[in-house]
């Protein structure tokens, strides 16, 4: 909607601003992080998928009480596909629990197109997982090391005091639900809300993930006996590291909405050759 | 599965069913595992650096035994083999440790028996995802090892068993360079 004011004949036209918004390894660092997210969140479903339930505690197998399980029933002969969380059961036939595979249905419990590989197999899909957990590892130890020396998280991820206070706060996220985005100077800046996330994502749900994996390492448990209990045992290690991988892809999905509807094609740019478009003298507050 | 007699047990056979596919080792595309298989060394090397020689498997009291420990698989193989095992109460059963070993041979279970064992209660972690807790008795490894004469140059034990009527009745263990 905002693109309109372009082709309002009375308008002024704008002066427009090309800026270098995002440092070359930002950039590099950003894609190859995406590229690890995809695989290693597609070969999570199909690690998860070989054992299909959450607990908490130590352990956790057949007779205990899952937290979360996916599965399926036999109503009349007929495959229903089931969600369970705590003491809810969610009808899931389609997605979760119940598949079509050659016009059969089958048990499973993320569905093949979003697993990795598509058919049950888990060896292959720990594979993918430990090869693109290292690269995360690697890459996001290039991004932190270069976010310190560089000063890009102190200077623009790190939220200033007065932008945390709660009317502030709430006034951000009122202009992003209405999608009433900072232009001019304000758009220079990442706004708080998009400082916090990043550095939830960064600061708190990346480096749960890789803690809680390790704790799901019987040689890291036998290195580190200490690491499965911060977490409140073994099992609820790979709980923690499921509702924090689901976090992610919520924090994805959103990050991706936010991209389109606050200017695609100028995000887009910005994040491949680091120019980012700047409308001067049109400040919005 | 098929004596299941309510909803909780009957989507608990829904989970065991989806377990299954876990156990089957390897897939028809091995190009891209090359590939994968790259960033094995990787984590070898950082576990070895991390664990130390004398670590072992956390060890629990009595009260965290799991009340049930499952079954992977089955408890009773429906093999002529096994059944002629079973009937001689596995007097012809032998372990057999072979590879970079000095002494290759072939251990019974009354010899097994009267070496000195030890008892631990250790939680096992499938590679499935499930965790449960149990005590376990039985010759520590290292004995067998020390009896096979361990060559220089053998880095890893390989347990090998046999699934249920391929197995002529024995257990293998091989010692590899690699």
């Amino acid at each position: 909607m905002r693109d309109l004011d372009q082709y309002d004949p009375r308008a002024r036209p704008a002066r427009v601003n090309m800026i270098l918004r995002h440092a070359a390894l930002t950039r590099l660092t950003h894609w190859l992080n995406a590229v690890c997210f995809c695989v290693l969140a597609a070969s999570g479903m199909q690690i998860f998928n070989a054992w299909p339930a959450l607990y908490w505690g130590q352990t956790g197998a057949d007779g205990d009480r899952a937290v979360l399980a996916i599965g399926a029933t036999h109503d009349s002969g007929r495959l229903a596909g089931q969600l369970r969380v705590g003491p809810w059961t969610l009808p899931a036939t389609g997605v979760l629990g119940v598949s079509t595979l050659h016009g059969e249905p089958v048990l499973r419990a993320f569905p093949a197109w979003l697993t990795l590989p598509a058919g049950q197999d888990l060896a292959t899909g720990r594979r993918w997982h430990l090869f693109f957990a290292w690269c995360l590892v690697f890459n996001g130890a290039l991004y932190l090391a270069h976010g310190v020396v560089s000063g890009h998280l102190r200077r623009d991820l790190l939220p200033r005091r007065r932008e945390l206070a709660p009317n502030r706060l709430w006034h951000e996220i009122v202009d992003h639900v209405r999608l009433r985005f900072p232009k001019g100077e304000a758009a220079r800046r990442y706004n708080p809300l998009q400082q916090l996330s990043y550095l939830t994502v960064i600061g708190v749900l990346l480096p749960l993930m890789v803690l809680t994996g390790l704790s799901m390492s019987p040689a890291m448990d036998a290195a580190f006996p200490w690491l499965p209990d911060l977490f409140g045992g073994r099992q609820s290690a790979r709980t923690l590291h499921f509702i924090a991988a689901a976090l992610l892809v919520l924090f994805v999905v959103v990050h991706l909405a936010m991209v389109v509807l606050s200017g695609a094609r100028n995000n887009l740019r910005s994040m491949l050759s680091g120019r980012y478009a700047i409308q001067e003298g049109d400040v919005h507050e | 599965m098929n004596d299941v007699r309510d909803g909780r047990r009957r989507f608990l056979a829904g989970i065991g069913a989806l377990a299954l596919g876990g156990c089957d080792v390897g897939g028809p595309d091995a190009a891209p595992t090359d590939i994968l298989r790259l960033a094995e060394p990787l984590t070898m090397g950082a576990q070895r650096l991390l664990l130390g020689r004398g670590a072992l498997a956390r060890e629990y009291g009595e009260a965290d035994v799991s009340p049930r420990f499952r079954v992977n698989g089955t408890s009773m193989p429906d093999s002529d083999t096994y059944a002629a095992l079973l009937a001689n109460r596995f007097v012809d059963w032998r372990l057999q440790v072979g590879g970079l070993v000095a002494r290759p041979g072939s251990f019974s279970l009354a010899q097994l028996k009267r070496m000195p064992s030890r008892t631990q209660i250790t939680r096992h972690d499938c590679v499935e995802g499930w965790s449960a807790i149990a005590k376990w008795t039985g010759v520590p490894l290292a004995l067998l090892l020390d009896a096979a004469g361990v060559l220089p140059g053998a880095l890893r034990g390989v347990p090998l068993c046999r699934r249920a009527g391929t197995n002529p009745g024995r257990q293998r263990a091989l010692l590899r360079k690699h």
